[in-house]
Order: C-alpha cells, then structure tokens, then sequence
C-alpha cells in the first residue's frame, strides 16, 4: 500500500494527531485509510444529524489507542458508539438526546430488579457523572473508548452507581437472595415436588446448600455469570479468553460436580433410601438450571 | 485486585481485549465479587435488552431484542451469525420447547436473492429427517425478512472443535456422524453443496449435525449450472460473490467448472474437510482458486505439519474421496462411509456402539466415573436383545417363509431390513441418552432415554407378531412396519413424543408391563386381527383400577376404542373412546387425546351417522391436532385431512370435502415424501371426490396412482390391496368401462379369496359393485344373490339404518324396476329413505339415492305427479349440499323432462334438458354417456315439441358418440338415443331418411331386448312405432 497523503486524508489526520512513537504503529494496519472510512461512515449513518467533525472524531479517536494496541482496536472499534460519545463530550445537543434515546433508555432493563425510585436515581447520577464536565475534567463520556458497546460500558457505569447508591443509603439488596427461596421455587408447578414430605423438602435445599459450599470460587462463579446472570459460552470465553468449548466444557463440570456432591450429601442422609435418593436428585438436577443461581452467593 | 475494576477495564473485559497480564487479576477478582458479576451482567445485557448499538460486524442492524417475538417464538439470545442470517435461541412457548431461530438479516440490493436462498434451504430441511441433520419445524417471514425455526443444538461447531487436534478415532466418530447426514441428504435427493466444517455442529452430548442446507437444490431439479468464476479471484472473496456458491477452500474441482453439483462433490467436500481435521492442515494449497484448482487436478496432497497417527484405511478412503475425477472417488456416500468405518466395528454390528462410547469417554475421564457409567450404558443397551437380537432375526425369517406365500421372501427382505435400521438408530440414540443422561446438562436426556424404552417395548411386540407370522401378519407387515416410526421424536421433543411417564418408579414398573401389553394390542390392530387386540385390550381395562394412572388408561381405552371401531362394533367403540378423552384430558396426555376425538370423528360421524354430533367431534379433533402441532406429528395430520374429508363426502358436502383432501395431500407429500401409505390413502380419497364430482379421467388417474403406490409399498399380491382394486374397478364402472371394471373386480375378489381373511366390509363392498354390473347387463337373478350377501354383511356390521345398508336395499329396489316390479322399487326405497333418515335426520343429502329411485319407480309405474314430487325433492336436496351446479343433478333433471313428457308439458321438459345438458358441457365433456344422455333429452324435447330439424343434429351427436365408444354403455340409454334419432329422421320435414330411421328402431329393439325386463317399457313402445311405421 502506497503512502500518498492526498489520497488518504483519514489516515493523514490519525498520524498527525498520534504521538510519533505510536505512529509507526499504523504501518501495521492492512487497508487503514478504508477501515477508517468505514468507521466514519458507519457513524454518519448512524447519526446522520450529529454536527461532530470528522476530524474532531479523529482526534478523539487518536487518544483512544493504547501503545502497540492501535491496530487491534481499530479492528474491533465501535465506531459509531465512540463518535457518540465524542459528540456528547463536546455537549452538542443533538448528541445528547441520541444519548438519551439510543443508550439511557435501555439502562432500566440492564438493572433488572431494582426499584423503579432507585432506577431514577441512578439516571439521574449517571447524566450528572457523564455528560456534566468541571472546569478541571471534561465530562467523563470522554472516556469511554469505543472497544466495547457504548451501552455495555454505560451499563456498566450505571450498576456501579446503584451499587454505590445500596451502599450509601442501604434501602435495597441488589444481588441477593435468600436460599430458602430455593425451596419454594422447586415447589411451583412441579407436581413431584408437591408430594415430597416437608422434611425431605429441607434436605434438599440444606444438601444443595451444602455442595453449592463445596465448589471453588471458580465453579461457583462460573455457574452463577451462566445460570444466574446469563452469559452465554461465547461471552464467557471472551471473558476468559479461552475457547467456547473450554468454557462450556468447565461449566458442564462444575455443573456435574454440584449434582454429584448433592448426592453423596443426599446419600449420607438418606441411606437407606436409594430410591429416595435418586428421585430427589433426579429433582434436583431437573430444577437445576432454573434454581441454581438462589444458593450461589 | 482488591478494589473493584473501573468501568474501562470491566468493559475491555468484557469484549475479551484486556491483555493476559491484566486479565488475569480481574478474572480472580470478578469471581469472588458478586457485585462485579451483577455490574458486568448489567454491561453485558445478557439479561437484558440486547445492544441498540451498532457495531462494524453487524452494521445499522438492531439484534432483537430478548423477549421479543418472531411468530409465536420468543427470543431469548444471540447465538450467532452465518452468512445468511442471525441466529437466536428462542422459545416456542405453544410446544415450550427452545429452538434454534434463523433470522434473515435485511441488507438492501441482496434482499431477495438471501430470502430466495433462505426459502430454498426451508424447503430442502423439510424433506429430511435424521439423527445427524438439523430438523427445521417451522417457517415463516418475519417483518420484511422470513425466519426459519430449527432444533437448537447447543455446543459447537466443527470448525470450532477442529481448532484443536483430536485423536483420529474422534474425528472419525464425528465424521462418520456428519456423514450419515449428508447421505440421508442424498437419499432424499438434496446435494447440500457447501459442506464445511462451520456447517457441521456438534451437540453438548457429542451427537453430530450437518446444517446450512442454504444452498442445497434438489438433485433431480432442473437447474441452470452455475457460471464459472474468474480464476484468479482471491479467495477470501470468493464466497461473497454469489457466482459459485460454497465455500472455495472445500469446493469439488468440477463446481469450479461450473457443473452441476451432486452428491459425489459433497463426498468431496467432506473429504477436505475429514483430511484437515485428521492431519491439521488443508490438503490442497493455493492462494488463488487458480493455484487451488491445480493443486487439486495434479492430486498434489499437503503432508501434515505435524506427527499423526491415521491407520493407512482411513487415509486411503479421504483419498479416493479427493480424486479431482468424480468417477474415480466412491460412487456413494455410503460407499466412503463403509470404508471408513473402522473394520472390526463393521465385524460385529451387534456389540454396542462402542465408536460413541469411546467418543464421549474422553470427556468423561476426568471424573472418574467414566467406567461404572460406560458398563451401565452398555447394560441398558443391551434391553434391545429382547426385542431383535440375531436369533430372533432368525425366528421371524423362519415364520415368514413357512407362509409359503409367494411375496414372502420380498416382504421378509424389506422387514429386516427396516428393522435393522430401526434397531441401529435405537441404539445409537439409546447409548447417547444414556451417556448424556449421567454426564451432561442436558435435563432433557432421561426423557429421551424413557422414550426410547417406550419404543422399545413397541419393537418388542411387533417382532413378537412378527414371530408368529402367518399370511395376515405378512399382509400388513409394511403397517406394522410404518407404526414403528419416530425414534428422533424422543430425542428431538422427548417430552412430547413420549408417553407421560409415572411419577413414581414403583407405578412405573406396572405403567411399563402395560404399556408393554398394549403394545402387543397396537400390532394386533394393524395386523388386523381384531379379536386378539380385543383379548389383550379387554384383560388390560381390567387391570387398570390397580395402577390408577391416568394417561395409561387413555392408551389403553383408545386401543380398545379403535380395535371396536375397525371391528365394526360403533356403538361400544364410542363408549371406549369417551373413556379415553376423559382420562387423556385429566391425564394431560395431548397426543392419545387428539387420537381419540380423531377416532371418534370416524366412529360417530361416519359409522355412526350423527351429523349434529360429528360437527362437535371435528371441532375437537382439529383444535386437538392444532395443539399437538401439525408439523410435529405429520401422521396425525394427515390422518385428520383424511378422515375429515372422508366426513365429509358422505354427509354430501363436496366442495369442504375436496378442500380438505388437497390441503391433506399438499401436506403428506411435503411431510411423509413421495411414497407413502398415507399419501395413497389421500389419493384414494381425492379420487372419491373427484368421483361425486363426475370428474372422471382424474379419478381413474388418481385411484391407479395410489393403487401402484401402495403396491410398491405393501408388494404386488398383498390382500390389503383389495380396497385400492375395488376402487379402480368403480372409476372404471363410473366411467362405462364395465369389461376393465369386471376384470379389476376380479382381481381383488381372487386376492381377497387367496387370503385366509373373515368375510368383511370391504368385501361387502366389492360384491355390492359387482352386483351393480351384473344388474346393468341384465343377470338379474346374480345381482340379487351377490346383493343378500352384501346386504347381510353390511347389517351385520354396521346396524340396519347404516348408509351401506340403505345404498344395498336401493340397488335391490332398482333390481325390482329392472324386472318390471315397480312396486316392489317403491316399497323397498321407501324403507331405505325411512332408515337413512332415521339414521341422518330428516334432511340429509344422504336421502337423495332413495328419492330419486322412487322418483324413477314412480316414472316408470305413469304415478307422474309422484314421480315429480320425489325428483324435485331430490334436486333441492342436491342443490343445497352441492350447490345448483352440481353435477349429480343430472340423474335428476333427465327423469323430470321425462316426466314432463309424459305428462305432455314439452316446454318445461325442455327446460330440464337444457339444464342437464349446460351441466354436462360444465363439468365433463359431451362426448360422453351423459353428454349424450343430456342432448339426446334436448333433442327428444324438441321433437315433441314438433322442431324434429332440430332435434336430428342434436341426436346425431349423441349417437355417435355412444357408438364410438363401442357399446360398453348402458344398453338402455344408446337404446333410447336410436329411438330418439329413428323417430327425429322420419318427422323432419327436409330429407327424412325412412331407412335409416327403420334400421335405428330395430337396433333400440335389440338392445332393449338384451337387458330383458328392464328394457320393457321402453321396447314397448319402440314396437308400437315399428307397427305404426309398418303401415305407412
């Protein structure tokens, strides 16, 4: 690829506003001047209003490139949310209402159960501590430095502040619950629960209890971030930079040596019983999936 | 990490960017911090709303949102992208099972071309079913884009699992899986066409699927072949431009070409792919498709980069599977997946299947457990010696050939054969259950495993029957054979395809000794042999008190239910079947309900004749079958379109009748494939339809169409034959080919006499019809025996004032017109009318045979007024259920002019005749009987009408086209024509041709003479004119 300026005015403006000892950096990226084209023009369609400069975005975009990372994150950059992000940063009012519409109105439902009051208040902190600059900081959306989802950061942001907010004013418990509640969800609609004895119903959730006690922190976790919180095997394995099917392989584990230590903790109690036992583990494993999150904190 | 991450780090963790050293701490922090985990889910949305955001991998395109429907499915993640859509797990909340949901993703200029492509692969996974392809269940269109419902297969794809290396006995087992896909895909005559390792899943319990049947064209479809690509093209382009489809890297040379694929560059595609996942690297290289295609022509193979371990078979067969030559690679898939199977395996097919076991170990090692679960697995594998272990192979070859019937050997070929495929699958399926049921997350594997077993017990008791085999057993070995399907039911939907299982195992046990018995019954019932059914369904309704298990009880019931209704025991069917909806309803069991309402639609509606009741029934039925799903249990499906038709002809309701058995057949043919018994049995259907609708050549067309479909499917000397004969034999009757009629009566008479079968309805049928010939030539006498055997047969098994009694007691009545015993007509059609509307309510159209047979009756014995009354009774009837172009109003409107004549008012017979003939031009051609009976009525009217210029033409035609025929037709009716014409040709008033005219009268004489007493009337007065002209 030949370095001719005037034809690639994109790539110009990126080395002109990187520090020199990033530059050389650039020579490294295949097909630069198109893959910055791209992400100017995937946030000119995506924000066909917005007044932000091309070559404010640019500088922007510049002082989000960590050293010996630029081209790994110009690959996966997010364009658009970081173009955004600068355009609020600047205050245009435009932007800030993209903000609020396209990003602020879906943070509710990433909060999941918190109460509509707190949810309000968390909005509230969240546009004071992002859009709200100081005479020594500008506003701190600055920061945001397009390598993930803009709404994946700001959701981020915003769990923080409700966990700040717990903490401060100590109204509401964000993330437990008690495990007795495993109990009665085992109980909702499964008819082969209805006909346990109370005393058997006890068991299960104290042996449950018992093995969810047993498993490393990893296991726990790795079975609350996918039963409880939902990730998928590929969000996990980028999480933990490993591949699916590791990730999948170690949450079937983890899973497995729950089921197998409920049982023995079953077994010890019930020896008598075999059937018994293998019923209530049958129960167990059938609940599992559903229920486990309740006992893993 | 003590202090929680910033939001920065917390979102580079998340898109999996942070670098090993700093991952690292998060990692341990985040797994000990509860509120981190809640604070990345909330980034993550995982729970929640998916990113409005846009990003460069999926531009300007909201993902949908979780929670948000497609059709009645509702999303609840992203799984993925392929080239042709997003894929979301998503939840069917009707059938509450997830599925697999691909989304067409709208992208402007390519829109129609992806949601042709899109459509193209619906079409191409609905034909297929097998363990190793992926099912579709559903499609529809989404918003400006269409969706496509799959089986989810959580795990992941090959070209995942092919990163790291595996030991070559996993790639084989994977392979081999992969393999039978494809080659199901071919028998189905599908070429899947961009097979690669991305297209090929593999589920959490290690079972195989081959998807993205995107591309996949009909192998027999005409098609243009595809334009050849410029040879230098890049080639990570390549895919993207749509010239060639499939993935350059794993394409056959001859694709390149621009040949047409077929399933031999699938084998090859296959074969790249099985050598890269052996040795780890591609076999051919090159950087261009050029280099590529010179790479593959020159044969020049890439050595592995590394030390591998392939035994030398394996190699050689990948090999022959990469020859550029199409010729010189395996001639099948099948061909390359028998050279792949490792030899000793192929040694002993009857040891567990031990490939999947080994395959699964691995992943099971680490527990520790691996050895007590592979030792139980193969026990449990084991069970299926009970049902069809060698020496029973050898037992039931043994019953089939000491038959000494002639298609013993033929039918022994094609059991065996579906009963080794039927016991291979079982215990592959059964091995991986149980594997999975031990070892994985998968909830859903101990219901699959009880499925299984449930099937097993149904293998068990038709190899039982099969053991015993005697010419009735043969006779429906191939339904016995068919009530076998459905073991990728139980692992697709266990839930749904199993029977509820008892809550407890101390119940189970009984629930399964049972179940087991009932088996024996349903084998019972589809061999036919209602008594023994009814032995073991009776014994079991009295256990059942004991065990108090409601869904139980529904089976049970039903299978007595249906055994009494195919028994022609109506009454005490419906009873039975009443008891098995009420236990089906309180028992929660979907499936045994919708068979019972669609059991008592039959047994109440048609056996039973109670219109007002039949109408609640077909309400159940369909809003049952709805429930169940349609696609998912095609055999009921297809039952319901069926039987509902069925319905609804014999109430008389032609056009509801017709719309159902093509709806029926659309869906049949898409869901069972080309050949089918239950295709056939919708054609059969069809052709009925087509029958009352006096379209003939296509009745004729559709019976012989399922006459040879079933006799590819049962073999050529199967008694069930019978009912397909006997339906040919009437479209040829119906279509005044008596001799072709008589010979394919005979036929099905000779099977049916060759067969040690009890007398029944179906022969009550055939001698009915018989009968009918016999009486329209004349043999009085003969009508009337087969008659009294028909009529006897009948009453005995469906009551007095059932439909085929009464249709028996008008061709008695009309064998008493044809011997001059009108009276005797009257009396007996009046009792018919008095049954069948005793049976069907005063205003069935049922009633019209009887009336109209009066009506003639009447005619015949100068009662005009009555005549009259009763014809035009039967004509309104007709006009309300088949609407005022009916084609049965013909019958009616020739007898009313007749009257009419008689009772000297021409204009109005006229009238009549016009109408008939307006019909006949409507729905047949008049160069047939009826075409001719209708002009040769215009033409009489006229002529008393004084206008015999203008009858002469008329008549003319009709007369030609009765002889042309060659005199098969009804004597009668050429008779009346050549009176009509001879007295046409005296009275006209331009050139009479008194000759002729003479000639003519005589042969009406004749003719009438031939058929003898039926004839009287009419030769009298053709010899009154004789004697008249005589004189002149």
């Amino acid at each position: 690829m030949s370095e001719q300026p005037k034809t690639n005015p994109l790539t110009a403006l990126l080395r002109e506003h990187l520090p020199p000892k990033q530059r050389a950096e650039l020579e490294a990226v295949e097909e630069l001047e198109a893959l910055l084209h791209k992400h100017v023009e995937a946030a000119r369609t995506a924000w066909p209003t917005l007044l932000l400069p091309t070559e404010d975005f640019v500088r922007h975009l510049s002082r989000h490139l960590p050293v010996g990372k630029a081209a790994e994150v110009l690959r996966i950059l997010h364009g658009a949310d970081l173009y955004l992000a600068c355009a609020c940063a600047t205050g245009e009012p435009a932007a800030l209402r993209a903000f609020e519409q396209h990003i602020l109105r879906y943070i509710p439902a990433r909060l999941g159960a918190v109460s509509p009051s707190m949810v309000e208040e968390v909005l509230q902190t969240l546009r004071e501590r992002l859009l709200v600059g100081s005479a020594e900081a500008p506003p701190r959306i600055e920061r945001y430095g397009g390598r993930g989802p803009l709404l994946t950061w700001v959701g981020i942001t915003a769990a923080r502040i409700a966990g700040e907010l717990v903490e401060r004013n100590g109204r509401e418990v964000l993330v437990d619950e008690p495990p007795e509640a495993f109990a009665r969800m085992l109980a909702t609609g499964n008819p082969e629960h209805e006909l346990l004895r109370e005393d058997a119903r006890q068991f299960l959730v104290e042996a449950v209890r018992k093995g969810v006690a047993t498993l490393s922190e990893r296991e726990r976790a790795l079975l609350r971030l996918h039963y409880f919180h939902g990730f998928t095997m590929d969000r996990l394995a980028l999480m933990y930079g490993d591949s699916r099917s590791g990730v999948a392989r170690k949450v079937a584990q983890a899973r497995e040596l729950l089921l197998e230590r409920v049982h023995a903790e079953l077994a010890t109690r019930l020896k008598q019983d075999t059937l018994a036992v293998q019923s209530l583990l049958g129960l167990v494993r059938s609940q599992l999936d559903i229920s486990l999150h309740r006992l893993l904190d | 990490m003590k202090a929680c991450p910033q939001e920065t780090t917390l979102s580079d963790f998340l898109a999996g960017v942070l670098s090993e050293e700093h991952r690292g701490p998060v990692v341990e922090h985040v797994e000990r911090c509860a509120e981190c985990q809640w604070v990345l889910a909330a980034g993550d949305g995982a729970r929640a709303l998916s990113s409005p955001s846009s990003t460069l991998v999926a531009p300007r395109v909201p993902p949908l949102a979780r929670g948000s429907t497609v059709s009645r499915y509702v999303v609840r993640e992203r799984i993925g992208a392929g080239a042709m859509g997003v894929v979301y797990a998503a939840e069917d909340p009707e059938l509450g099972r997830q599925v697999a949901l691909k989304v067409l993703r709208p992208e402007g200029r390519q829109h129609a071309e992806l949601q042709q492509r899109l459509q193209r692969e619906a079409q191409a996974l609905a034909r297929l079913s097998h363990a190793n392809v992926v099912t579709l269940y559903d499609v529809g269109t989404y918003a400006d884009g269409i969706f496509l419902a799959m089986e989810l297969v959580e795990g992941t794809t090959l070209a995942e699992w092919m990163k790291a290396p595996h030991p070559w006995r996993e790639v084989l087992r994977v392979f081999l899986e992969a393999g039978r896909g494809l080659a199901a895909a071919h028998a189905a005559g599908l070429v899947h066409r961009d097979f690669k390792p991305a297209n090929v899943l593999l589920g959490r319990e290690g079972r195989v699927y081959v998807t993205d049947f995107g591309i996949a064209r009909l192998l027999h479809q005409e098609e243009a072949p595809a334009s050849p690509v410029s040879p230098d093209a890049p080639m990570g382009r390549l895919t993207r431009t749509g010239s060639v489809l499939g993935t350059p890297a794993y394409l056959a040379p001859e694709l390149l070409r621009g040949q047409r694929a077929d399933a031999r560059s699938d084998e090859f595609s296959f074969c790249v792919a099985l050598y890269e996942a052996l040795y780890g690297v591609h076999p051919f290289q090159g950087e261009t498709l050029r280099e590529l295609a010179q790479a593959v022509l020159a044969g020049r193979i890439r050595p592995p980069e590394r030390e591998v371990q392939v035994p030398a078979w394996v190699r050689r067969a990948v090999l022959r599977g990469l020859r550029a030559e199409p010729a010189e690679r395996f001639a099948s898939m099948e061909a390359l997946l028998a050279a792949l199977t490792p030899p000793a395996r192929r040694m002993r097919t009857w040891v567990a299947a031990t490939a999947t076991v080994t395959g699964l170990l691995g992943a099971l090692a680490a527990y520790g457990v691996t050895q007590r679960r592979e030792a139980r697995c193969e026990q449990e594998v084991e069970k299926l010696a009970a049902a069809w272990s060698p020496a029973r192979r050898e037992r039931v070859r043994a019953a089939f050939l000491a038959t000494g019937a002639p298609y013993a050997a033929p039918a022994w070929a094609r059991v065996a054969a579906g009963l080794d495929a039927y016991a291979n699958q079982w215990r592959t399926l059964r091995t991986e259950a149980c594997l999975a049921a031990g070892s994985d997350t998968d909830t859903g594997a101990w219901q699959t495993a009880a499925c299984l077993d449930a099937r097993l017990w149904q293998l068990a008791a038709v190899t039982d029957v099969l053991e015993k085999a005697d010419v009735l057993t043969l006779q429906n070995a191939r339904p016995l054979m068919t009530s076998l399907e459905g073991l990728t039911g139980c692992r697709d939907a266990p839930g749904l395809s199993s029977r509820p299982q008892p809550p407890d195992s101390l119940r189970a046990r009984r629930v399964e000794e049972a179940r087991h018995k009932l088996a024996q019954a349903r084998a019972h019932l589809v061999a036919r042999r209602f008594t023994d059914g009814l032995a073991v369904t009776s014994a079991l309704i009295g256990q059942l008190k004991g065990i108090d298990y409601r869904p139980l009880e529904a089976e049970v019931y039903l299978a007595h239910g249906e055994l009494l209704g195919e028994n022609d025991r109506p009454k005490e069917a419906e009873t039975a079947l009443y008891q098995a909806v009420w236990a089906a309803e309180a028992g929660r069991d979907d499936e045994t309900l919708a068979r019972a309402w669609l059991e008592l639609m039959f047994v109440v509606g048609e056996a039973l004749s109670r219109p007002a009741d039949a109408e609640k029934l077909v309400r159940h039925a369909q809003s049952a079958v709805e429930r169940l799903g349609r696609e998912r249990f095609p055999d009921i499906t297809a039952d319901l379109h069926t039987r509902l038709s069925s319905l609804r002809l014999q109430q008389g309701l032609h056009a509801e009748a017709e719309q159902e058995v093509l709806q029926g057949l659309e869906f049949s043919r898409r869901r069972n494939g080309p050949d089918s018994l239950r295709t056939a049995s919708l054609l059969h259907q069809l052709g009925k339809v087509r029958m009352v609708q006096r379209r003939d050549k296509e009745m004729l067309e559709l019976h012989l169409q399922a006459l040879e479909m079933r006799k590819r499917l049962l073999g050529p000397d199967n008694p069930a034959l019978v009912v397909s004969y006997n339906r040919v034999a009437s479209a040829y009757h119906g279509m005044g080919r008596n001799a072709d009629a008589v010979a394919t009566w005979r036929k099905a008479l000779a099977l049916q006499e060759a067969a040690p079968i009890p007398e029944n309805t179906v022969l009550a049928s055939v001698l009915l019809n018989l009968a009918v010939v016999s009486r329209v030539e004349g043999r009085l006498e003969e009508a009337r025996t087969l008659l009294e055997r028909a009529r006897t047969l009948f009453e005995g098994a469906r009551g007095p004032d059932h439909f085929t009694v009464v249709q028996v007691l008008v061709e008695q009545a009309m064998v008493y017109g044809d011997g001059g015993q009108h009276d005797k007509t009257i009396a007996l059609t009046t009792e018919a009318l008095e049954r069948i509307q005793r049976s069907m309510g005063p205003d069935t159209p049922r009633a019209t045979l009887p009336l109209m047979m009066r009506g003639y009756a009447h005619l015949f014995s100068g009662h005009h007024r009555e005549a009259r009354r009763d014809l035009l009774d039967t004509l309104k009837r007709m006009e309300k259920s088949q609407g005022s172009g009916g084609a049965g109003a013909l019958s009616v409107l020739i007898p009313l002019a007749e009257v009419a004549l008689e009772s000297k008012a021409p204009k109005e017979a006229l009238e009549y005749c016009e109408r008939a003939r307006m019909l006949t031009e409507k729905v047949q051609s008049q160069e047939s009987d009826d075409g001719a009976r209708a002009l040769t009525c215009v033409a009489e009217a006229h002529l008393a009408l004084g206008a015999a210029d203008k009858a002469v033409p008329l008549v003319e035609r009709a007369w030609s086209t009765l002889t042309q025929k060659g005199g098969h037709g009804d004597p009668l009716i050429a008779a009346r024509t050549a009176f009509v014409l001879a007295r046409a040709l005296v009275e006209t008033r331009s050139s009479p041709d008194r000759t002729r005219a003479l000639a003519l009268a005589e042969e009406a004489r004749t003719r009438l003479e031939s058929v003898g007493l039926r004839g009287r009337p009419g030769l009298q007065k053709v010899l009154a004119w004789q004697r008249r002209e005589a004189k002149r």
